[in-house]
């Protein structure tokens, strides 16, 4: 993995996104902007599972109401990501932080597509449905599963500094 | 108004040794600096959204603010500013 990050670093892809130095800071700015949508995406539905926000409405409208806004987000975000990594493939494959991020972001994108299955299949049900505490848990364990990917992405500049001898490099 | 004083004590606190000093401090307190304004402003825009009226104005504006500008609000008073 190493050999190919080090390939792709002198690839003219890559010395083009080395060179243009307010590339890095613009696609940064937009990743964390994008991030932030689809974060706070899944924090409403995952807040609307455990009856904070929008109790009144059933959770399939809320999961329409938001999911375009996640999917989209979350396009833009790995677009811009992939612009990032071949900007600084050595120092993204070295990191922990980052293979941690991706692995997480798997299982969330994983679970977003089923969630939304079960959704759409699912008849409509009460506004006022309460959840069992599995499902509960579950929203739980989304929140949290999306704050470490926002950890771990910033985590990826620190890497040596959080991990110490599990970094990779 | 000179703040320098003010500056020079915050430099020489304990907190900033330890932030100076310590590996792990900053980047830490960075990334959950990242966790808190990412949700201050994903609520922020949440809002604001309702009030320009995407995509819809069928939910009550001040039922939204009241649901979500206390996690804003949560999250700005967890969101301690990096030493560096």
């Amino acid at each position: 993995m190493h050999a190919f990050a080090e390939w792709l670093g002198s690839t003219p892809l890559s010395i083009a996104i080395q060179s243009r130095l307010w590339l890095t800071p613009l696609l940064q700015t937009i990743h964390i902007t994008m991030i932030g949508i689809v974060f706070v995406s899944m924090l409403m539905v995952a807040l609307r599972v455990l009856g904070q926000v929008r109790a009144d409405e059933p959770l399939a409208e809320v999961w329409h109401r938001f999911a375009p806004w996640f999917w989209t987000a979350l396009g833009v975000m790995l677009g811009t990501g992939l612009i990032l990594t071949i900007g600084e493939p050595v120092r993204q494959a070295s990191a922990l932080s980052f293979w941690l991020k991706m692995s997480m972001i798997l299982i969330g994108v994983t679970s977003a597509l089923y969630f939304g299955r079960t959704v759409a299949a699912a008849a409509s049900p009460a506004a006022s449905s309460v959840y069992s505490s599995r499902a509960r848990v579950v929203a739980i364990a989304t929140i949290v599963l999306w704050l470490v990917i926002i950890f771990l992405g910033r985590s990826i500049a620190y890497d040596v500094e959080i991990w110490e001898s599990w970094h990779l490099a | 108004m000179d703040l320098t004083p003010l500056v020079e004590a915050a430099q020489n606190s304990a907190l900033s040794e330890w932030m100076r000093t310590s590996l792990k401090a900053v980047a830490i307190i960075n990334a959950l600096h990242i966790m808190s304004i990412v949700t201050v402003f994903g609520t922020i825009f949440i809002v604001d959204l309702r009030l320009i009226g995407y995509p819809n104005v069928k939910r009550s504006f001040l039922k939204m603010h009241h649901e979500l500008l206390r996690w804003t609000w949560g999250r700005s008073a967890s969101r301690p500013s990096p030493a560096c």
